[in-house]
């Protein structure tokens, strides 16, 4: 009998020293190992290698929240195409705001062979989530210019920041209008919530709206959060908001973008 | 998704009155006890037994343990106090509070556990250690910050996040050794050394729907140690 309780006291401690790397501190723990600034060092590729393009073309996904088999298998579709130039992530990476969802997203976008950014979402802004979101992925606001089209990316989650700063922030998007116009001749804009939406501060929604209309060559809008396909002219002004599925319901959309037209689809797997 | 069934302050609430109720179930075994033993031997032998199984398990309110924890999704390292009761020691109930450094963040943060602990075996390797192959529980974890809310404040539309980002509830299993210290008199009576696997309702959750995530994702290890008090 003592022998059988010896074995089992030595394969305790050896599941023990096995489980070296299973501390977890706190789920809100902000600990971050792994790769950080993932935007910044993106679009230096993004910029650098499609410079001067006239066509790009672009996965954009979104809501991945909690769905990372579904995200995990998009990684690997994707990698098997060879005509996808980059990847938007249209935001909600983590449900909860826990550290490790962000890490674990990170983990599984990190697989893909093209350069990829992601946008705020709203999940992404519980507890620290934002902090979190700040250092892995970067900015909320930022933009980059792929081929010769501007894709404006921006933080539309005023429903979280409780006017502590400004969502959407339109001094950035006015610092970004005339920003480097020598490289790009067409804008996109894209964003978590859309205008109308319980997350857009619809206070200011028409405002946003011509505001990113003063863009030279605005073509359309892209936004996440609504967990549906949606092709809608908000304003009637013509320009399109186009939202991605949730990647839970296993689909996204390709943008395939040339001089002032654009064409997209919708991919299921 | 709802991940609570029932609202968590009520929650909270019933497993403090667990607690008592299972503090007072102790203490009247240990009063059923003295009752038998009255009723059959001498009195001299009688009185003894009586005062010593009354005060080993009546409860107090001085804690019968003291420990320091390592991780355990509460903390980089906890502090607390503990009751141990019921006859055989079985049950106990511990208070921690635990530290989290900044990391990447911008500021550390506190939390406080509850945590209610079961050891249902017990086997005595040696005069002095014992191992007890199971301790299993749960244990409630509130952060202190106002970034973390119990209910999703009032301007969000009713039921927008369905969770709490406050209170987490969290389920464990682990083993532990006793080491009993050989004198009658000392302050310590003996040193408890646990381990235990845990996890909680985000991180189970998300591991069960998710193959992607491996054991090691969302089950965490804590070690901890457990300094236990003489009771006279």
């Amino acid at each position: 009998m003592k022998k059988f309780w010896i074995y089992i006291v030595l394969a305790s401690i050896s599941l023990l020293i096995h489980s070296c790397n299973m501390f977890d501190i706190h789920p809100y723990s902000g600990k971050i190992e792994g790769r950080q600034d993932i935007n910044r060092d993106n679009i230096i590729k993004i910029e650098r290698d499609y410079a001067g393009r006239d066509t790009i073309k672009y996965a954009f996904i979104s809501d991945s929240q909690r769905w990372h088999d579904d995200l995990d298998d998009f990684v690997k579709i994707v990698n098997k195409r060879d005509d996808i130039d980059f990847i938007i992530h249209g935001g909600d990476i983590s449900d909860f705001g826990l550290t490790k969802e962000f890490l674990w997203q990170r983990d599984i976008l990190e697989k893909l062979k093209q350069p990829y950014v992601a946008l705020l979402g709203n999940h992404d802004c519980l507890a620290n989530g934002e902090e979190i979101f700040e250092q892995v992925f970067g900015n909320p606001n930022y933009s980059f210019i792929a081929g010769k089209t501007k894709f404006l990316c921006l933080n539309t989650n005023a429903l979280e920041s409780d006017y502590s700063k400004p969502v959407p922030d339109f001094s950035f998007i006015e610092s970004e209008r005339l920003k480097d116009i020598e490289r790009f001749d067409q804008s996109v804009v894209v964003m978590h919530a859309r205008p109308t939406s319980d997350q857009f501060n619809n206070n200011v929604a028409s405002v946003f709206q011509y505001s990113i209309r003063q863009y030279p060559n605005l073509l359309y809008c892209n936004n996440g959060h609504d967990h549906t396909y949606q092709e809608d002219d908000i304003f009637k002004d013509g320009i399109i908001y186009y939202g991605t599925p949730n990647i839970g319901k296993r689909q996204f959309l390709i943008f395939t973008v040339t001089k002032d037209h654009y064409t997209h689809e919708l991919v299921s797997y | 998704m709802n991940l609570f069934l029932i609202n968590p302050r009520k929650l909270f609430i019933a497993l403090v009155t667990l607690f008592y109720s299972t503090v007072s179930m102790a203490q009247s075994s240990g009063h059923h006890v003295r009752e038998t033993l009255s009723s059959a031997d001498s009195s001299a032998q009688i009185d003894s037994n009586k005062t010593k199984e009354l005060k080993k398990t009546a409860f107090s309110l001085v804690p019968s343990s003291y420990m320091v924890q390592y991780a355990g999704s509460i903390g980089l390292f906890s502090v607390g106090a503990g009751w141990d009761y019921s006859r055989q020691k079985q049950w106990s109930t511990d208070f921690l509070l635990g530290y989290v450094p900044k990391y990447d963040t911008d500021r550390a943060k506190l939390t406080f556990t509850l945590r209610q602990t079961y050891t249902p075996f017990k086997v005595q390797l040696h005069d002095q250690l014992s191992y007890h192959p199971l301790r299993t529980g749960i244990y409630l974890n509130t952060t202190l910050g106002k970034q973390f809310w119990y209910k999703e404040p009032d301007k969000y539309p009713s039921s927008y996040y369905k969770f709490s980002t406050r209170l987490r509830i969290n389920i464990f299993v682990g083993q532990d050794f006793t080491y009993k210290v050989k004198s009658n008199s000392s302050y310590f009576e003996g040193i408890k050394f646990y381990y235990d696997l845990h996890t909680s309702d985000l991180y189970l959750i998300s591991g069960i729907q998710n193959k992607y995530l491996k054991f090691d994702d969302y089950i965490g290890l804590a070690l901890g140690i457990k300094f236990q008090i003489r009771r006279k």
